[in-house]
């Protein structure tokens, strides 16, 4: 009797010390999860991405501030058979020459001329959704406060330029819009 | 009789405070970690080097000193187009992508390490 105690004791004593290490540990994960909010630190650097890639695409469209539509039609055609050097207008990166892993960027394009009405030619790059993500961020700023850091990057700019269409060149705009998403 | 309960319970605190001495060990190690701030400063160098990639021109050379006042580089590699940046021994797993339209050659010597901007092709 006196040894099956002892036993019993030593196994109830056991028990109360996993259940102290296991009640011990949880708490310092606790803490340690409060303690990793606290110094985390996000340095959000998106916006900037955008204003750098909007100057970098007006360059390509515009280089001497002009925008040939002429040339631009010969290149971004519908479809590429048989033509080495052609683009499709959800391509224009690739036409200024940019590669590699452009999946957190969206950009969007459109080419007016004297008429603000009346878009002469458009262009974009990669997934339109990311202007959803966006305008969703706009509309709900203090439910999405807490999530802040996954808004994207965003720029729209509009540059004044010449149009040159049909061979005659007129005064026109062009509006490029850059999101850039969490990398 | 007295003496083996008092034994045991000697036994028993201990046991219990060489755990729990591990289990706060483990937890200020991983603090310590955190304060001394590195993860910041390697994501303020990653971030900026992708920057200065992403608005630079053709024959532009970028010089990043290693010993740095955000903490003493270790070593920056390009791969994939992201940039990843080794800060005072925390080694980058993500690194930062940049957008480029040009390919960038990446050297180093004793100070610092220069990445320098070429045209394609």
């Amino acid at each position: 009797m006196d040894r099956v105690n002892r036993r019993a004791t030593g196994m109830g004593e056991g028990i109360m010390t996993i259940y102290r290490i296991v009640l011990i540990s949880l708490i310092a994960f606790v803490v340690l999860m409060i303690a990793f909010l606290a110094y985390e630190y996000h340095l959000d650097v998106k916006d900037i991405e955008s204003v750098v890639l909007a100057t970098q695409v007006a360059g390509c469209l515009a280089p001497d501030g002009a925008v040939n539509l002429d040339d631009l039609k010969k290149v971004f055609v519908d479809s590429c058979e048989g033509n080495s050097k052609c683009y499709k207008k959800d391509e224009l990166l690739f036409y200024c020459g940019f590669s590699g892993n452009m999946e957190r960027i969206y950009v969007d394009v459109k080419v007016y001329g004297w008429d603000d009405r009346k878009v002469l030619r458009s262009f974009s790059f990669g997934d339109s959704g990311l202007q959803w993500v966006k305008a969703v961020f706009e509309r709900e700023k203090r439910a999405t406060k807490d999530i802040a850091k996954f808004e994207p990057g965003h720029i729209k700019i509009r540059v004044p330029i010449k149009v040159i269409s049909d061979k005659k060149a007129e005064d026109g705009k062009i509006d490029i819009e850059v999101i850039v998403a969490d990398g | 009789m007295v003496e083996n309960k008092s034994g045991g319970m000697l036994h028993e605190v201990l046991m219990h405070i060489i755990i729990i001495g591990l289990i706060f060990g483990l937890f200020f190690i991983a603090i310590g970690g955190m304060v001394d701030s590195r993860g910041v400063k390697q994501q303020v160098l990653e971030k900026q080097t992708a920057l200065l990639v992403d608005s630079a021109d053709v024959g532009m050379t970028i010089i990043i000193y290693k010993s740095n006042k955000n903490g003493m580089i270790n070593s920056l590699r390009v791969d994939d187009n992201r940039i990843f940046i080794k800060v005072a021994g925390l080694e980058s797993t993500k690194g930062y992508s940049y957008f480029s339209r040009y390919n960038l050659d990446l050297s180093s010597d004793e100070d610092s390490y220069k990445i320098k901007v070429e045209k394609n092709g």
